[in-house]
């Protein structure tokens, strides 16, 4: 017979008591298990992704450095010769494309009859065509006339009247200066790719 | 001895193991798991930036073949330019300057009247300018044929002016003088054509 006072060994749940030692131990096991799976997944991730930036760091210095080399290759003085001998290249090559006969077309169509073309010179300037007419004409209205029909072909623009002189035989010779829109020519095109022998209206 | 103590004391074999092995277990999760996480998502931005950072190299990189295939480009077409298309030396331009126009205004039926011819330097370029200022006869058909041969000619010719006026000394009244400004270029010293290396 089982002698001893109850009050001091009261009655407690062994079961609940187990179950919750068994929980503990479950999750202490899962844990164990999320912690080692986790370590090893991102340790082979930050394997990879080490790998990866090695990788990617040493390809951006390669580029890096083949930029460099590049452009240390240009000369930067030379670089600027060169432009300014592309560019007077150019100018010189769009002079040469001015067609003259397509310029004399176009006069011959809006000269009025009582006008004479004295002189023209075409000039480029910031990479367009102004063109300085002087012209021989008996009225000023036949100067005017030739400013409109000028316009009208669309090959001119802000064509403006310059100098005027009364001759002694009683005509007048005037300036007129615009620009020009040289026929089938796209400003700017020729850039270096000029072939000998110029336009061909 | 309360209810605890009593079940500590009852299942301390137990017990302590397992408290070990969570606690064990809630460290290694903290001072392990928890940083390897936070260096992994760091590195994940470290690998953007690094990507970011090797299009940026690479973009430059191409820009700069760019900038030399086009320096190359303009190297090659300028020398081209000054030795096949310009008059190779002062010789040459003076005979595009002479002859050539010579040979067009005979071909175009116009009398070569005068001809004046000038050579100066251009500032600051490889290039020297010849002038010719010439004079020629014809009627307007055959000026127009002749400015026709001179901006079609092979030789690089610029026609910078031209002045009409009638021929009043000759005895023909539609014959007109026609009064040409042209001018050619060559390069002075042939060894600058190499422009750029």
């Amino acid at each position: 017979m089982l002698k001893g006072n109850l009050s001091t060994r009261p009655f407690y749940n062994e079961r609940l008591v187990g179950l919750v030692i068994v929980i503990a131990a479950i999750a202490g096991v899962a844990l164990t298990v999320f912690n080692a799976t986790t370590t090893m997944r991102l340790s082979g991730e930050r394997q990879t992704q080490q790998a990866e930036q090695d990788r990617v760091d040493a390809e951006a210095e390669k580029s890096r450095t083949a930029a460099t080399a590049l452009q240390n290759s240009l000369n930067k003085s030379n670089l600027l010769m060169l432009a300014d001998a592309t560019a007077e290249a150019n100018v010189l090559i769009e002079q040469r494309t001015f067609s003259w006969t397509a310029f004399f077309g176009i006069v011959e169509k809006t000269l009025p009859l009582d006008a004479r073309l004295l002189s023209v010179a075409p000039r480029i300037e910031r990479g367009v065509f102004m063109i300085v007419m002087s012209l021989n004409v008996k009225r000023t209205e036949d100067l005017e006339a030739f400013i409109d029909a000028l316009n009208s072909t669309g090959a001119f623009y802000e064509l403006l009247p310059g100098d005027m002189q009364r001759n002694e035989d009683g005509f007048l010779i005037a300036t007129l200066s615009g620009g020009y829109r040289a026929p089938g020519v796209v400003p700017g095109r020729s850039k270096l790719a000029v072939r000998k022998g110029g336009p061909r209206p | 001895m309360n209810l605890l103590k009593r079940v500590f004391s009852e299942r301390r074999a137990i017990l302590i193991p397992l408290t070990l092995f969570l606690v064990g277990n809630v460290i290694y999760l903290a001072a392990v798991v928890w940083p390897l996480q936070r260096t992994v998502a760091g590195a994940k931005d470290a690998q953007y930036k690094a990507t970011q950072s090797v299009l940026a190299a690479r973009a430059l990189e191409t820009q700069a073949k760019a900038d030399r295939a086009a320096k190359d480009r303009a190297d090659v077409e300028l020398r081209k330019f000054y030795t096949e298309i310009l008059p190779k030396d002062d010789r040459s331009a003076i005979g595009v300057a002479n002859f050539t126009l010579n040979k067009l205004a005979e071909q175009s039926r116009v009398t070569f009247k005068s001809g004046q011819w000038d050579s100066e330097e251009i500032k600051d370029s490889t290039l020297s300018r010849l002038t010719a200022k010439v004079t020629l006869i014809g009627d307007y058909a055959s000026v127009r044929k002749f400015l026709y041969e001179l901006e079609t000619a092979e030789e690089f010719v610029i026609l910078e002016s031209v002045k009409l006026s009638s021929a009043s000394t000759v005895q023909n009244d539609n014959l007109l003088e026609l009064g040409l400004e042209v001018a050619t270029y060559f390069v002075r010293d042939a060894k600058t054509t190499a422009v750029s290396r």
